[in-house]
């Protein structure tokens, strides 16, 4: 048998232990920096507004520290919330996005379904034309929009513009294809033997659908009903061309026309509904938070 | 229950033929295994019979029928998939009663059902959980279940076994075994597993480029495989080939692998070889365990060689070993106590009585 030879020579390199969460350290501390940077960015704005919506109109128009108020009230809350064109403005807001949501899903789930499943002639090219609709900005659109209600109004005699509803027609233009390119995603990244499983067990395409894709793709469903809703909720362009009347806008028209007369700013109250209609989205965020990120992402990671 | 018959399917994509023409009859209770390397047109085949694919040309008929154009869910077939396929949002019993559910079944009927096929596969105590709370061998478990159940006339595999470990395998493949042993219900199943063909099937289909190669029991295709392929493709380690000639040396037929090796073919071999011409170019095909240690006593059409072992394997209950012959490697089974090293010289034989001789260019087994 051969010899063991025994190699008492050690490693010539010293080793350096702890190098790998020295490394991890450093990593973390710069990454805190950025992060640390990232949040008084971004905070900088709601925490004006939350100062600002606190003071006075006397406070806010004398030359104070901006960062501080020294005589808080809630004057700016109470009025708003009692007003009722405010509460006309959120519940118009409210509606138009429910609705808009409800709409949206109810388009962009079959069809991410039949784009991402039913392979057809011309799938493929249709799907990527879906997205594509999303890239044309609003403010292109605006105008032929406008023109396409009006000329209808003109034919029909049915008048959409200056009605908060004709907002449903519109902000679909806007949600729909997003959601259904999210969906795609989504449901793309469901094993194909999953809906064959199906089929085998007796399901037609909408069972499979109703109780496969929609349960399984959760997550990408409610990433996608957070979307639409926050695009809804958020939207100026649109409901600034399509609706004047005032009980007919939406929150962010409506603080803005109302409150601001000629060149008479009221701070106080337009900081407090920005920050009162910014609350909704929050809300929802951080209670689907988790939902939002497992939906965004999972079809970068999942199989 | 059903028989099901292919008449000569076709499956084409574009310009490629995945399946060229295929017949094949599949008894009631049959369990046949379509075994071939990747490509070769298996699962499209199973696939075609699900209705998850449509045909090209040709008929596929369960029970008699012509389903070509019945949808998957009205051919009364289940299908395990390879990645088991499970609903991940429901209970192993949600799983299994799915298609129960989505006909109607009354609810009494569905558990009873449910219950047996638990009990049967011995997954009662897993019966509320999620797929993600299960191993991998309890999911194809759970995904037989769910063909069980169904009590469909046909159950389709297809390669039920390749995401497991070895170990496990072994196990699910006595228990596929056990299954259709109960339920008795016509089976096919794909595979690139040979050894899972070999165990499990009453009659394996090997295919290649699209076609049949051979179709017949596990015992045919071992000792009398219809060409160079199937030869190579069934059996654990592969058939040996060595290039050969016959020729005739004083009124007796031999078979010349090198200037200095020839054997004496037996009387039975020659008599069955007597026609081939001589000069044509022949492969010898010999099962490694037709080579092994030379024994003291002769014993007829046994024929004793010497090698130079290139490489040893010792397997335990035997020894693998490997030498070059004419430049082709070749690999025999020796007993541990053969005494065989790497590098060393061995005396081996070589049973004649089990010999195949093939044509080298078009592979056919003479």
């Amino acid at each position: 048998m051969s010899t063991v030879t025994i190699d008492k020579s050690g490693p010539t390199r010293k080793v350096k232990y702890g190098s790998m969460s020295r490394d991890r350290t450093w990593a973390l501390r710069w990454s805190y920096f950025f992060l640390t940077l990232f949040a008084i960015f971004s905070l900088t704005p709601p925490f004006y507004m939350l100062i600002t919506s606190l003071k006075g109109s006397a406070e806010i128009s004398a030359a104070t520290n901006p960062w501080w108020v020294h005589q808080p009230t809630l004057e700016n809350y109470v009025q708003l919330l009692t007003s009722n064109q405010f509460l006309r403005f959120f519940w118009n807001s409210a509606w138009v996005s429910i609705i808009v949501v409800t709409i949206t899903m109810l388009i962009s789930v079959p069809a991410a379904f039949a784009l991402a499943r039913m392979k057809f002639w011309g799938s493929a090219t249709l799907a990527t034309g879906v997205f594509l609709t999303y890239l044309i900005p609003d403010s292109l659109l605006f105008i032929p929009l406008f023109k396409m209600f009006a000329v209808f109004g003109d034919w029909t005699g049915i008048q959409l513009v200056n009605r908060w509803y004709v907002l449903l027609f519109i902000y679909p233009t806007l949600t729909v294809p997003f959601c259904t390119w999210i969906m795609i995603g989504y449901f793309a990244s469901i094993p194909k033997e999953l809906d064959e499983a199906a089929i085998i067990d007796g399901a037609s395409w909408f069972q499979t659908l109703t109780r496969i894709f929609i349960p399984v793709a959760l997550p990408g469903l409610i990433a996608a009903t957070i979307f639409a809703f926050t695009v809804s909720w958020a939207q100026f362009l649109y409901p600034l061309v399509f609706t004047t009347s005032t009980d007919q806008l939406v929150l962010p028209v409506g603080i803005i026309t109302t409150l601001i007369k000629g060149d008479v700013f009221n701070w106080g109250q337009i900081m407090t509904g920005a920050l009162l209609g910014a609350a909704p989205p929050l809300i929802i965020y951080a209670f689907l938070m988790d939902y939002y990120i497992a939906g965004l992402t999972a079809g970068a990671t999942k199989g | 229950m059903a028989d099901v018959s292919l008449r000569k399917v076709v499956k084409r994509y574009d310009e490629v033929e995945a399946v060229r023409g295929i017949d094949l009859d599949i008894a009631d209770h049959e369990f046949v295994v379509l075994v071939g390397p990747s490509g070769c047109g298996k699962s499209t085949t199973l696939r075609m019979i699900a209705g998850l694919e449509d045909i090209s040309d040709g008929d596929i008929m369960i029970g008699g029928d012509v389903v070509n154009d019945v949808p998957p869910k009205d051919r009364d077939i289940a299908m395990v998939f390879q990645n088991y396929a499970l609903y991940p949002h429901m209970t192993v019993a949600e799983n299994m009663s799915f298609g129960l559910r989505l006909k109607n079944y009354p609810k009494a009927e569905i558990k009873s059902r449910v219950t047996e096929a638990a009990r049967m596969l011995d997954i009662t105590d897993l019966i509320d959980r999620k797929p993600k709370q299960l191993s991998g061998g309890q999911r194809q478990r759970v995904a037989m279940g769910r063909a069980i159940v169904r009590n469909p006339k046909v159950f389709l595999f297809d390669e039920p076994l390749s995401n497991l470990d070895a170990k496990l395998r072994v196990q699910m493949r006595i228990e596929i075994k056990k299954v259709h042993q109960k339920v008795r219900t016509t089976t096919v199943y794909v595979t690139h597993d040979q050894v899972e063909a070999m165990t499990l099937a009453d009659r394996v289909v090997v295919m290649n480029h699209g076609r049949i190669e051979q179709i017949g029991t596990p015992n045919e295709l071992y000792h009398k495989p219809a060409t160079r392929f199937v030869a190579s493709f069934i059996g654990s380690p592969a058939m040996n080939f060595v290039p050969c000639r016959l020729e005739d040396v004083g009124g007796k037929l031999n078979v010349r692998l090198t200037d200095r090796l020839a054997f004496a073919l037996p009387p039975a071999r020659a008599a069955r070889y007597q026609a081939l011409s001589r000069t044509d170019r022949l492969l010898l095909g010999i099962r490694p365990e037709h080579v092994m240690e030379a024994r003291p006593h002769a014993e007829p059409g046994v024929e004793p060689f010497d090698a130079v072992l290139d490489v040893t394997e010792p397997m335990g209950m035997e020894t693998l070993v490997y030498f070059t012959l004419e430049g082709s490697q070749v690999c025999g089974r020796v007993s541990p106590n053969a005494g065989a090293q790497d590098g060393s010289p061995l005396r081996l034989a070589v049973d004649l009585n089990n010999m195949h001789l093939l044509n080298e260019v078009t592979g056919a087994v003479l």
